[in-house]
């Protein structure tokens, strides 16, 4: 209700109250001055007419009293309705009916007390309606009588109708003008704060400009000035705010670093110029949103869980609770020999072991099964047998993941195979304990990738609320056009006095600078690494070379010197043979014995002269694997014996190399006894050859055939792989030098694989070797192809 | 705007109100009646017709000392100046009187007021304008019950009368019919009233009541009643004409009761009239009684009666000594003795004071006078009279 009205209202009510008091103290005070007109009037007049006829009453006189009667009622007709007169004994002596009387006149005497004057009766009922005077009839003090005057109610109520009349019309009319008056004066005392409210409320609506015009001298004059001075305050007080705010913008949006600030519901609140800028939103696009919108789509857990199987050298599945396979690694698929579609989903005993149930005991425990209870790594070892009898032992791991993987992933699970020539059940439970190691590893590395993510989500944002603040965070923020940005980002929790989370004030600093910087700096110092192997190469290749020469002037010079003689030993051993009679058999073995030394000597001057010799070279454009084939013939023997598996993986058709067959041919040999050599137990040689052109090769390699060929140079490989004993790390770079043998005197010179080089540098060609101690070793030859085939 | 309204219409307010409370302000005209040289007092009484002995004698009683006191200079050097006007004992008269004293002649005070029916018409006047009233020739008890702050008596009450007859004629004599004769009005009321009151103290009643009408001499049907009723001793209450006839004719009827009447009858005309009764029946003669409010005019003992009778025979020399000329000149006493009490600086006020002051004051009639603020009943007391051979009233001690 409007306070116009209520005042209205209120006055109305008072208004109200006042007439109905008045018109009540009107009424009363009438009737009161109707009783004491009665008194006065009526009740002297009855008294005067008892005095005038006490005697008559004493006497018995009734027609005396009864005229007297008719006489003052004659006088006083319009409002005597009767007299009567009772005598002492209450007899009615007389009375002024001419016809019939009404019954409760009858009933009218009564004796007064002593000293009661009179009494006044008002009389209501059917017919009768009277206001009944009685008073004695006194002679001195002695009451002979009583008269009654019956005054007419009519006469009286007339009397007070219309005094009541008269004051309720005055009072209607007071009425009428006192609500008019009202009406204006509610208006006058209300205009002032319909004012007051109209400029409250554009106050409200923050127009501090807002003044009331004060009119009225009275309170709420005081309050229109308390207002006004009250809104300047506010407004000066506002100008200081938002100054000091603006301030405060001018700061953030100043900052070359890009701030967020999120809210609780992980909604962003406000973000700063350089936010906008670094991602291409605007303002007014980013507020409101989930924070997460503006980060790179993160990886999901199963993802990041993924990219750490991937890691994984062995066949490594990640299973769900009710065993499906959810992720595999490539490892998997080459042993499957299936698609992975095909596996995804698909239970893992289904797939694995073409079971239609869970592994079980006693045959094969599913180390899920086994090992989940106690939430640790279970590593089974399960056995079968392949298409051609061999037994196959299997070790089989699974490992409970964290929590925070999701629900989809549950166990890590690895298989080994362990068989090797021998295998036994006791070797392959020997590696279990390394296994168990491995997925633990591998479980805490994917946990711990986990952990190291942001989510940026609202799970991701009470994990920061919780640590309080993050520092560094490599991110990435996604930008409008969806450009993935690297990020550090940094951020801390706002709380409330009561500790309660406010917001998250976060800032990212642009990382794609730093990042082209680290990688140009990888890049130079690759560059620079490269460089540096380089100049050791050349060097190395500088003292080979000076080595080389010397060697082959000691070596040139050491034959002539040393030929001469033993050609001359021979000759001798030759004529002495010839001299020599049947039955001396000792000398004659003696001097076959001489013979083959000087043959050998002879045989070790020709290494020599061939190493020291730059021979000249009968090139002619060459099928590389005839070669091969014609090498392999000549050791073939050799394989049998030591028990050798030759595997050739030759490509057919490939371009003719410009070489020196003999030369080749010699170089192969050496290299295949070599093998034969690192191989006492068996053993297998694999030799491979392809093409393929120069700049596609491995980094490490691609140094030395840079030095050798043109880019793009078509070039023929020639590779022979064993597995045999290697070469130790150490030897490594020995095991081209010249005399470098680690067969004894007996089984070589130590020169093979030094003429081999030789040869190979004369054809423009390499030859490197690489090995692992206990596994075998790769010898590759690379050559050029004739620029024709 | 909205203060100048509010104030506006605060002030119409209170203006209505006041006007509604305000009553008119009664000039009550303090110094009417008196200047320098004199003080009007005014009075009403009978001056000519049946009650004229009555009036006549109380005025002269009064200006005898008046006249006496305006001769020896006034009283604070004012002369006392008594108009007095007839009203024939007719009360509408007095009322006509009253008014004419009080609005042309402007007195200061009303006195020497003469009859029951008369002085009680004036009552409201004189209660209405505040005019003192000081000596009522009358008893009535209406002048003295309820309290009448103007009106000042002197004499005592009819009540008082009432009571003496009563015991004197039921105490003393043993009586046991009392009846009551009176005049038809307020006067033969009051004094039934009295009597009544007596009787009933000790039981009884009157045997018969009669009346007769005021100015007439139509008094025998009423002693036809109250012969009929073998009543021992008659109260007679009225003028002292148709008393005296009313005698006669019981005397006539050989009606022989003890009679009495008060001190109104006016005792030396009285007896005159019962002259004859007293030639005829000398026993019956001696069964009148009158009871009286003053001491006997012909005491010699009383330096009062003795003062009154030199200034009668000195300004009134045709006069005869009397008690209605004893009351008026008492009256008059306490006149000059209360407006030499309010000084020379005279007002009602004052006036009525002094009179309230009075205490004590011994008007040598062997009685004093008194007044309070709450009693205005100056004498108290009342004497016993009977009427001599010599036609004159004697007081006795029964």
């Amino acid at each position: 209700m409007k306070l116009g009205q209520k005042i209205l209202l209120n006055i109305i009510f008072i208004i109200a109250m006042l007439s109905s008091a008045s018109i009540f103290a009107i009424t009363y005070s009438l009737d009161k001055l109707q009783q004491e007109r009665l008194k006065t009037s009526e009740v002297i007049f009855a008294k005067s007419l008892s005095t005038k006829l006490f005697r008559d009453v004493i006497e018995g006189k009734v027609s005396a009293i009864t005229s007297a009667l008719f006489e003052e009622k004659k006088l006083r007709e319009e409002k005597i309705e009767y007299i009567l007169v009772f005598n002492e004994k209450g007899y009615l002596l007389s009375h002024t009916y001419l016809g019939t009387m009404p019954r409760e006149i009858l009933k009218l005497h009564s004796n007064f007390r002593e000293g009661e004057k009179y009494r006044i009766k008002k009389i209501t009922s059917k017919g009768l309606f009277v206001f009944d005077i009685a008073v004695p009839v006194m002679e001195g003090i002695k009451e002979v009588g009583t008269l009654h005057v019956g005054i007419k109610g009519s006469y009286i109520e007339n009397l007070l109708e219309t005094a009541a009349t008269s004051s309720l019309v005055v009072i209607s009319i007071v009425t009428v003008i006192a609500v008019f008056l009202s009406l204006l004066m509610s208006a006058a005392i209300v205009s002032p704060v319909n004012k007051l409210n109209a400029a409250l409320i554009k106050v409200s609506r923050g127009n501090l400009d807002a003044i009331i015009e004060v009119e009225s001298k009275d309170e709420i004059g005081e309050l229109g000035v308390s207002f006004n001075r009250m809104t300047a305050d506010l407004k000066s007080f506002r100008d200081n705010l938002s100054s000091a705010q603006k301030y405060t913008e001018s700061i953030i949006s100043s900052m070359v670093d890009a701030l967020i600030v999120i809210n609780p519901d992980a909604t962003i609140r406000s973000v700063n110029k350089s936010t906008c800028d670094l991602l291409g939103y605007r303002e007014e696009e980013l507020v409101g949103k989930e924070f997460g919108l503006i980060f790179a789509q993160n990886e999901t857990a199963a993802e990041i869980a993924g990219a750490v199987l991937d890691q994984i050298k062995d066949p490594a599945l990640l299973i769900s609770r009710d065993f499906r396979i959810a992720r595999i690694n490539n490892a998997v698929i080459e042993m499957l020999g299936m698609k992975r579609k095909d596996i995804i989903g698909q239970c893992c005993y289904d797939v694995m072991h073409n079971s239609k149930d869970i592994c079980h005991p006693p045959l094969d425990k599913c180390p899920i099964l086994e090992g989940v209870q106690e939430n640790k790594p279970c590593v089974e070892t399960h056995s079968y047998f392949d298409e051609e009898g061999n037994q196959i032992l299997v070790n089989v791991a699974a490992v409970p993941l964290a929590d925070r993987l999701g629900d989809s992933i549950h166990y890590l699970h690895i298989t080994r195979q362990v068989n090797k020539k021998g295998a036994s059940r006791d070797g392959a439970l020997e590696e279990t304990g390394y296994l168990a190691q491995e997925l633990k590893k591998y479980a805490r590395q994917m946990a711990e990738t986990i952990e190291q993510k942001l989510i940026f989500d609202k799970t991701g944002l009470e994990k920061m609320a919780e640590s309080g603040s993050v520092r560094n965070l490599e991110v990435q923020y996604k930008t409008k056009n969806g450009e993935k940005i690297p990020v550090s980002f940094s951020a801390s929790v706002i709380q409330d006095r009561d500790n309660k989370l406010v917001g998250i004030v976060g800032v990212a600093r642009d990382m794609r600078q730093a990042r082209a910087l680290i990688a140009s700096l990888e890049k130079s110092t690759n560059e620079l690494r490269d460089l540096y192997l380089d100049l050791q190469n050349t060097h190395e290749m500088l003292v080979q070379a000076e080595k080389m020469t010397a060697v082959g002037q000691l070596a040139s010079g050491v034959a002539h010197e040393v030929r001469n003689p033993l050609g001359i030993i021979l000759q001798g051993v030759n004529y002495l043979e010839g001299r020599l009679s049947n039955g001396q058999g000792d000398i004659s073995e003696a001097l076959s014995m001489l013979k083959e030394s000087v043959n050998r000597a002879d045989k070790i001057i020709d290494g020599l002269l061939d190493f020291s010799k730059f021979k000249t070279l009968e090139l002619k454009p060459e099928d590389i694997n005839s070669i091969l084939d014609n090498s392999l013939v000549l050791v073939r023997s050799q394989f049998k014996v030591e028990n050798i598996e030759i595997i050739k993986e030759l490509k057919v058709g490939l371009p003719s190399v410009l070489a020196d067959k003999n030369k080749l041919e010699q170089v192969f040999i050496n290299v295949l006894l070599n093998a034969i050599q690192s191989m006492p137990n068996g053993g297998r040689i694999i030799i491979r050859s392809h093409d393929k052109r120069s700049g596609e090769e491995k980094p490490g390699i691609a140094r030395m055939i840079k030095d050798n060929f043109r880019a793009g140079e078509g070039m023929v490989i020639v590779e022979f792989e064993d597995t045999g004993i290697g070469i130790p790390e150490e030897n490594m770079k020995k095991i081209f030098d010249p005399f470098f043998t680690t067969k004894g005197q007996k089984s070589g010179t130590g020169l093979g694989l030094s003429v081999s080089r030789n040869i190979l540098q004369m054809h423009k060609g390499l030859i490197y070797a690489e090995s692992q101690a206990g596994k075998g070793t790769k010898i590759t030859l690379i050559l050029k192809t004739s620029g024709r085939g | 705007m909205n203060k100048n309204f509010l104030i506006c219409l605060t002030f119409f307010m209170v203006l209505v109100s006041a006007s509604a409370c305000a009553k008119k302000k009664i000039n009550t005209g303090e110094s009417q009646g008196v200047s320098d040289s004199e003080i009007i007092i005014g009075s009403s009484s009978a001056l000519s017709g049946q009650a004229s002995f009555l009036g006549s004698q109380t005025i002269h009683g009064s200006l005898a000392y008046i006249n006496e006191v305006n001769s020896k200079g006034g009283v604070h050097g004012r002369k006392i100046r008594l108009i007095s006007y007839d009203d024939q004992y007719e009360p509408s008269e007095t009322v006509t009187n009253t008014q004419r004293l009080i609005n042309q002649d402007k007195v200061f005070a009303l006195f020497d007021y003469v009859g029951t029916p008369t002085s009680l018409e004036v009552i409201d006047i004189v209660h209405k304008l505040g005019i003192p009233l000081l000596g009522l020739f009358t008893g009535a008890e209406d002048l003295r019950v309820p309290y009448r702050p103007y009106i000042f008596n002197v004499r005592d009450s009819y009540y008082v009368e009432a009571e003496g007859a009563v015991a004197y004629f039921v105490d003393k004599l043993g009586l046991k019919k009392i009846a009551v004769m009176y005049q038809k009005d307020s006067f033969g009321l009051a004094v039934l009233s009295g009597v009544q009151l007596a009787l009933k103290r000790r039981n009884m009643e009157p045997v018969a009541t009669a009346v007769y009408t005021r100015g007439s001499m139509d008094v025998a049907l009423a002693m036809e009643d109250i012969r009929s009723s073998g009543a021992e001793a008659v109260i007679m209450v009225g003028t002292y004409a148709p008393l005296a006839k009313f005698i006669k004719l019981s005397n006539d009827a050989g009606f022989k009761p003890y009679f009495h009447t008060v001190s109104f009858v006016g005792s030396e005309a009285f007896v005159k009239e019962l002259v004859e009764v007293q030639k005829i029946n000398p026993g019956q003669y001696e069964k009148i009684i009158v009871t009286q409010v003053v001491p006997s005019p012909y005491s010699e003992d009383l330096p009062g009666v003795k003062e009154y009778r030199e200034l009668v025979k000195k300004y009134y020399p045709n006069d005869k000594p009397n008690f209605v000329a004893l009351e008026g000149f008492i009256n008059a006493k306490i006149l000059v003795k209360a407006l030499e009490d309010a000084g020379r600086d005279l007002t009602k006020e004052r006036f009525i004071e002094a009179l309230e002051s009075i205490y004590n004051f011994d008007v040598g009639i062997g009685k004093v006078v008194s007044y309070t603020m709450l009693n205005h009943q100056g004498l108290k007391g009342i004497y016993y009279s009977k009427p001599t051979k010599e036609g004159t009233f004697i007081t006795f001690n029964p």
